[in-house]
C-alpha cells in the first residue's frame, strides 16, 4: 500500500494492488456523510481496434460497442444491478467516454452491501441475443436524444472535421446502424479483453473503511490472468479535414467550438500539456483577459463562452465555445491575439493571476467525493495521481508557456464548427 | 430549526443565514432578492444582478474586476435567477477558496464579502441610469438567454407544461421574463429596477462553508442599513389546487425524439409533501420505480420517463422522451402506472427501498456546499423547516396507505407533446 499525500490540500490517500490484479486509489473522509464508489476500465469509444498479446489479428468492432456493453453489464440473469442497488440505498451509474468506461454508486449507508454489488455485476457478465436485440430499441432512443441536441453536435462535428482517421471523432453511441451490427459474441470477446481486474481501477471516496473495501473484494473478486491488450492506432496525419463545418438545428443563438488540433505530448506529458494549454487559453481569452471583455462588451460573445483542453489517447486539442452571432469573427480576433502572443510574449503579471485563478479551481474540486472520484479514476489511467495538477501547475514556468506556443495554436491546424438554424 | 444553520435578522426584511460547513475547501456567500413573480416585473429584475456583476465604481473595467477576482484565487461571481413557487429570485452569487489554502495569508471571505458589498451599493451608475452601454448588452443577452431556452428540449418542454398548467398565475412565469419587456429596458428602467430590489425585496444573505468570521455579518448589516426607504413587500407562495378542465398542446419542431410531458396537480391543498415526495419517487423517481421498470425497461417506450414533485406548488411532472409511433402507448401506461399506486399495487419491499432511496439522498445533501444552500434556501422561502433529520424521520415513518392517499389526490391537469415532424418514416 502507497500513500500519496498533499500539503496544500492537507489531503491523503493509499493506493494498493489488490491479489486479484485490481488496483484501488482510496480516501476515506470521515466528515463525509456519504461515500462515491467508481470501478473503471481502461476502454472506451476510442478503442474500435484491438488484440490480445498473443493473438494474431487486429480485431475491428462495430462504433458503440464500448457503451452498448455498459448499458448490458447491469443486466444479468436474474434481475439487473438497480434492482439489486434498490435493496441497499444506492443512487448508481454509469458513464463511457472516449478512453473509459465507468460503474458508480454513492450512498449513504449500506455501503459494503452495494460495494458487493458493483464489484459482482461488473464482473459478471451475461448476454443474450434476445438482451442485445431489446437494448439496441433502448440505445436508438438515446441515439437520437443526442442527435437533437446542439452541444453535443457542435463538439462532435468539430471532432470529425479535425480528425481524419482517429477513432476520437465516432460518436460515443455509435450510429443506429453500427449498433445493429453488435452481437452477443462481440460483447463477450471485447469484455473478455478489456475488463480484465489488471486492466481497471477502483476508487472510493468518502465516509467508508478500507477494510470493508478489501472484505468485500476478497469475497467477489478472483485472480485475473496477466493480460496485455495491443490497441490500434489511427494512422492519423498532421492536418485537418476542412476548416469549418455547419450544421442546421433549431437554435436561438448560433452554438460554436473553435478547436486547434495539437500534436499529441507523449502520455507521461499529457497532463502538464493540459494544463499549460488552459493556462494559455485563460491568457488568450479568458475572462481576465482583454479580448475577453472586447468581445463581451460588442456582444460577440456571451456568459456561456468557455475554454478547455482535450486529449484522449493519440489526440490534443484546445477548444473554445459559447455562442454568438457572429462565429467566424470569434475565431478571427482569437488567432489575432494568439498571434500577437506568440510575436509579443506572455505578461508576467496576467501569467502570476491565471495560475492564481487554476489553483483556486483545482482547490475547490476537492469539495465533492463525486468530483475527487472521477479525477482519480481518470489520472489513474493517464498514469498520475489525483493530486497531479495541483503539483504540476506549481512548477509550471512562463518559459512552459512560451515553448508552447511556438508550436502550438497552429492557425493552419485551426476548425470551426457552427450549429445554426 | 436546526443546528447546522442559524438565522438571524439584520434589518426589516434583511436576514443573514450562516449555514455551517467546515469540511469542504471553499465556502459561498450569496445575496438573494426576492419579489413576487410577475409578467411586469421579472425581466427588469431579471438583468439586474447581470448589470451588478459587470463592475462597481472601485473595480469599473470588466477586466480589472475579473482579475481581481482571479487573484483572490479565481473567486466565482456570478448572476443566479430562478423561481421558489410564486417568487422570483434574483441573486448575486460567490465561491471562494476558505482562508486557510491562500498561500499568503489573504483574508478571501472578508475580501470578498467587501467587494460584493460594493458591487451590490455602488454600482456603475450616475444620474439615476446604469451605464448604456452594459445595459444594451446585458438586455440582448437576457433576451438572448430566454430565446435560448428552445436548445435544451427536455426543459422547453417541461417549461411549457407548466405554462399551461399556470396560465395566468405567477407561478406561469418565467424566471428570466419575456422577450418583449426584456425589449423595453432602458440604462433608467433599470435602474429603477435595482433601486426597487434594494428598496422593496425581501433580502435573503447566505452564507455557507466557513463561517466563524463574524465580521461579515456585521459589514452587511451596516451597509444595507445605509438602504434609503427600505419598504419591504411581504413574498408569498400558494399551493396549487386542481380546478380542471384537462389542459392539452401539441407542438412541432425539427426533432429526432419526442417529449412528452404530463402535468399533474392535487385536489387538494392539504396533502402531506412528504407523502407526495415519496410518492412520486414510487412511481417515477427512482431506477426501480414503476415508470422506470416498466414504460423505459420492459417495454422499452421510452429513453427516459421520470416523475418529479415541487413541494412548494405540490405539483408533480412527468416527462419522458419517446418516439413519436409510441407517443399514445406511452401516455397511457403512464397513467395505468399512476393507476396501480392508488390502487396499491406495489410491495413494502418497494416502499422501504424507496424510503432509502430518499433517506439517502438527505444524507448526501450535507456532502454538497451547493446543495446544502439550495435546500436551506428553499425551504426558508416555502416556509418549511429546514431540518434534515426530521425530515428523514416523516419519510421513515410513512406507510403503504399514506402512498396510496397521495396517488389517489393527483389529478391529470395538462399534457404537453412536443414532436418531430418526419416521424412515422424513420428507420422502419
Amino acid at each position: 500500500m502507497k500513500t500519496i499525500k498533499n500539503d496544500i490540500l492537507s489531503m491523503d490517500y493509499q493506493i494498493l494492488k489488490h491479489k486479484s490484479g485490481l488496483t484501488m486509489c482510496l480516501m476515506p473522509l470521515k466528515d463525509y456523510s456519504s461515500v462515491y464508489a467508481i470501478f473503471g476500465t481502461d476502454y472506451g469509444s476510442v478503442d474500435t481496434a484491438f488484440k490480445l498479446k498473443g493473438e494474431e489479428n487486429i480485431l475491428e468492432v462495430p462504433e458503440g460497442i464500448a457503451h452498448f456493453l455498459e448499458h448490458k453489464l447491469f443486466e444479468n440473469e436474474e434481475c439487473d444491478a438497480f434492482e439489486r442497488y434498490a435493496k441497499t440505498g444506492a443512487s448508481a451509474n454509469a458513464y463511457t467516454s472516449f478512453d473509459k468506461t465507468c460503474y458508480l454508486f454513492k450512498c449513504a449507508d449500506k455501503f459494503p452491501e452495494s460495494l458487493e454489488i458493483l464489484l459482482d455485476f461488473v464482473t459478471h457478465p451475461y448476454f443474450t441475443e434476445q438482451t442485445v436485440k431489446k437494448e439496441q430499441g433502448i440505445i436508438g432512443q438515446e441515439i437520437k436524444m443526442y442527435e437533437d441536441s446542439p452541444e453535443w453536435r457542435v463538439f462532435f462535428n468539430t471532432l470529425g472535421t479535425m480528425y481524419h482517421k482517429n477513432p476520437v471523432k465516432i460518436d460515443i453511441a455509435g450510429t443506429t446502424e453500427s449498433i445493429a451490427q453488435i452481437d452477443k459474441d462481440l460483447l463477450y470477446r471485447c469484455y473478455n479483453t478489456f475488463y480484465n481486474l489488471n486492466n481497471m481501477v477502483l476508487c472510493v471516496v468518502g465516509n467508508f473503511s478500507t477494510e470493508d473495501v478489501l472484505t468485500v473484494a476478497d469475497k467477489v473478486l478472483t485472480e485475473a490472468p496477466d493480460c496485455e491488450i495491443i490497441r490500434g492506432t489511427a494512422d492519423e496525419p498532421d492536418e485537418i479535414v476542412e476548416k469549418e463545418v455547419v450544421q442546421k438545428l433549431p437554435v436561438a443563438l448560433p452554438l460554436f467550438n473553435i478547436g486547434f488540433k495539437e500534436t499529441p505530448p507523449k502520455k507521461d506529458d499529457v497532463l502538464k500539456n493540459k494544463i499549460i494549454c488552459e493556462l494559455l487559453e485563460e491568457l488568450i481569452c479568458g475572462e481576465t483577459s482583454e479580448l475577453y471583455k472586447e468581445m463581451y462588451n460588442s456582444a460577440l460573445i456571451n456568459s456561456t463562452f468557455s475554454y478547455e483542453s482535450f486529449s484522449s489517447k493519440d489526440s490534443f486539442a484546445a477548444f473554445f465555445s459559447g455562442e454568438s452571432k457572429e462565429p467566424r469573427k470569434v475565431k478571427e480576433k482569437i488567432i489575432e491575439k494568439i498571434n500577437e502572443m506568440k510575436k509579443n510574449g506572455i505578461d508576467e503579471n496576467s501569467f502570476l493571476t491565471a495560475k492564481k485563478l487554476m489553483l483556486g479551481r483545482y482547490i475547490r474540486s476537492f469539495n465533492s467525493v463525486e468530483n475527487i472520484g472521477n479525477s482519480m479514476v481518470s489520472l489513474y489511467f493517464e498514469g498520475k495521481s489525483v493530486f497531479s495538477p495541483v503539483d504540476v501547475l506549481y512548477g509550471i514556468t512562463i518559459e512552459d508557456l512560451e515553448e508552447y506556443m511556438k508550436k502550438g495554436f497552429d492557425e493552419n491546424r485551426s476548425v470551426i464548427s457552427i450549429v445554426e438554424k | 430549526m436546526s443546528e447546522f444553520y442559524k438565522r438571524e435578522k439584520l434589518l426589516d426584511g434583511v436576514y443573514f443565514t450562516a449555514i455551517s460547513a467546515e469540511k469542504f475547501k471553499s465556502s459561498r456567500l450569496s445575496v438573494n432578492f426576492i419579489t413576487n413573480l410577475s409578467k411586469d416585473t421579472a425581466s427588469g429584475n431579471a438583468i439586474v444582478p447581470f448589470i451588478l456583476r459587470k463592475g462597481c465604481k472601485k473595480y469599473s473595467d470588466f477586466s480589472r474586476l475579473n482579475r481581481k477576482l482571479a487573484d483572490l484565487y479565481g473567486a466565482s461571481l456570478s448572476a443566479g435567477i430562478s423561481k421558489a413557487g410564486d417568487m422570483q429570485v434574483v441573486s448575486l452569487d460567490a465561491s471562494f477558496i476558505n482562508d486557510s489554502y491562500a498561500l499568503e495569508g489573504e483574508s478571501i471571505l472578508k475580501e470578498t464579502a467587501e467587494l460584493m458589498i460594493e458591487l451590490l451599493l455602488n454600482p456603475n451608475a450616475s444620474d439615476g441610469s446604469f451605464n448604456k452601454d452594459d445595459v444594451e448588452i446585458e438586455k440582448q443577452a437576457l433576451i438572448d438567454t430566454i430565446e435560448s431556452e428552445i436548445n435544451d428540449k427536455r426543459l422547453y418542454a417541461m417549461k411549457s407544461c407548466m405554462e399551461m398548467m399556470f396560465q395566468n398565475e405567477p407561478f406561469g412565469v418565467s424566471a428570466y421574463g419575456y422577450v418583449d419587456k426584456a425589449k423595453e429596458i432602458t440604462g433608467e428602467s433599470a435602474y429603477g429596477f435595482y433601486q426597487n430590489l434594494l428598496q422593496k425585496s425581501r433580502i435573503e444573505i447566505v452564507l455557507s462553508g466557513q463561517i466563524d468570521d463574524t465580521s461579515v455579518v456585521k459589514l452587511f448589516r451596516d451597509a444595507l442599513s445605509s438602504i434609503n426607504d427600505r419598504k419591504p413587500v411581504e413574498v408569498s407562495n400558494k399551493k396549487s389546487v386542481f380546478e380542471g378542465p384537462l389542459k392539452e398542446k401539441t407542438e412541432e419542431m425539427e426533432l429526432n425524439q419526442s417529449k412528452l410531458v404530463m402535468g399533474f396537480k392535487c385536489v387538494s391543498d392539504k396533502t402531506d409533501e412528504t407523502a407526495m415526495k415519496a410518492f412520486s419517487a414510487i412511481f417515477g423517481g427512482t431506477p426501480f420505480s414503476k415508470l422506470f421498470v416498466n414504460v423505459r425497461e420492459k417495454m422499452s417506450l421510452c429513453y427516459y420517463c421520470a416523475a418529479r414533485y415541487d413541494k412548494l406548488k405540490n405539483i408533480m411532472l412527468v416527462d419522458s422522451g419517446v418516439e413519436a409511433s409510441n407517443k399514445d402507448k406511452a401516455y397511457n401506461e403512464i397513467l395505468a402506472q399512476l393507476k396501480s399506486v392508488a390502487e396499491g399495487d406495489f410491495s413494502e419491499e418497494d416502499l422501504t427501498n424507496t424510503k432509502s432511496y430518499l433517506v439517502g439522498g438527505y444524507k448526501s445533501l450535507r456532502d454538497s456546499l451547493s446543495g446544502t444552500e439550495g435546500y436551506v434556501l428553499s425551504n426558508i422561502l416555502g416556509g418549511f423547516d429546514a431540518d434534515v433529520e426530521k425530515e428523514i424521520e416523516a419519510i421513515n415513518a410513512l406507510t403503504k396507505d399514506d402512498i396510496i392517499s397521495a396517488a389517489k389526490s393527483v389529478e391529470l391537469d395538462a399534457v404537453y407533446y412536443l414532436t418531430g415532424k418526419e416521424t412515422q418514416n424513420e428507420n422502419d
